[in-house]
């Protein structure tokens, strides 16, 4: 039983150190964007980190930036599997944007993250 | 009473055998196929995953003097993990996560990343572009290739190529506007849209 206690508290020690505990709040979800279309958030907040995902795309081009004051800030993070995250340093008050990086249509979904780090 | 007592502590060692296979037993189930089989936000990669030493020359070779970093991104991917290659338009890193491999690049804002299924990466191509707003016309674009791919091209929309200088590591950066990247494995030519 010792043995498996110092195990658990090692695994739950390793858990520790991952974004499982991330303050994230899900937008745009399951929006359906026509070619090179975005979406952005409804708040905006002190974002450290912003995702776009496409998870059931095989291959499909997804962009993930932000806002600030209405203009587009910073540049987009772009991927060809249906993944992309851009990480901000959360000083600023930004909107998270997910842009569809391709031709044709795709459902899309974003993420925004605050209060936590994003390397 | 001994029954009791020994009731009580078998409960306790079922439940904390039981957190640590939800919690460790992640990274040793089968491989996921997408991105989909995938949990974002999930404990840090604590090695390479074997499958991506057999597909990338990256991981084969030990980690150099500053490559490792702090941090945790997407599906578990530990920068401290990471191989870094210094591209022509930039740094990429290469970061190994739970069955997972992604790339991170830098801009004046912050990082960006993208990620692929180990899978999907090793019949593929899998690449960053790290664009400016307000320009679409070209973007400093990161990739990784697996074994055996070679003679990658950069072809653009407009028509214009450019020859793609791939380290060792397998993997490049370039300064690219919307297309695609051309390269011959397995006997044949593939061709992957660049994002």
């Amino acid at each position: 039983m010792s043995i498996a206690l110092i195990t658990s508290l090692f695994a739950i020690a390793a858990y520790a150190q991952s974004r499982a505990n991330a303050v994230g709040v899900s937008y745009c979800v399951g929006v359906y964007l026509a070619g090179y279309d975005h979406c952005d958030a409804s708040d905006r907040h002190s974002l450290t980190g912003n995702a776009a995902a496409n998870y059931y795309g095989s291959s499909t081009t997804v962009c993930a930036g932000a806002t600030l004051n209405g203009s587009f800030w910073g540049g987009y993070a772009c991927g060809n599997f249906g993944y992309a995250e851009h990480c901000y340093d959360g000083t600023r008050l930004l909107v998270g944007r997910i842009h569809n990086g391709q031709p044709g249509a795709q459902h899309m979904q974003g993420a925004y993250y605050y209060s936590q780090a994003c390397p | 009473m001994p029954i009791k007592r020994f009731l009580i502590m078998s409960s306790v060692a079922a439940a904390s055998f039981a957190v640590t296979a939800a919690v460790v037993g992640a990274q040793d189930g089968p491989q996921p196929q997408t991105l989909a089989d995938v949990p974002a936000n999930q404990a840090a990669a604590t090695d390479v995953d074997p499958s991506l030493a057999r597909d990338f020359a990256a991981f084969r070779r030990s980690q150099r003097a500053g490559e490792a970093r702090d941090g945790v991104g997407p599906f578990g991917a530990n920068l401290a993990l990471a191989r870094r290659v210094d591209t022509a338009v930039g740094s990429v890193w290469i970061v190994p996560a739970r069955g997972v491999v992604c790339l991170r690049a830098e801009d004046s804002a912050g990082s960006g990343w993208t990620c692929a299924a180990e899978t999907q990466a090793a019949h593929g191509a899998l690449m960053l572009a790290m664009r400016t707003s307000g320009d679409e016309s070209g973007a400093r674009v990161f990739g990784l290739l697996p074994d055996g791919a070679s003679a990658p091209v950069m072809t653009t929309t407009g028509g214009s190529t450019a020859k793609v200088d791939m380290g060792p590591d397998g993997a490049f950066g370039v300064q690219a506007g919307r297309g695609t990247l051309e390269y011959d494995q397995g006997g044949a030519r593939r061709t992957v849209t660049a994002p």
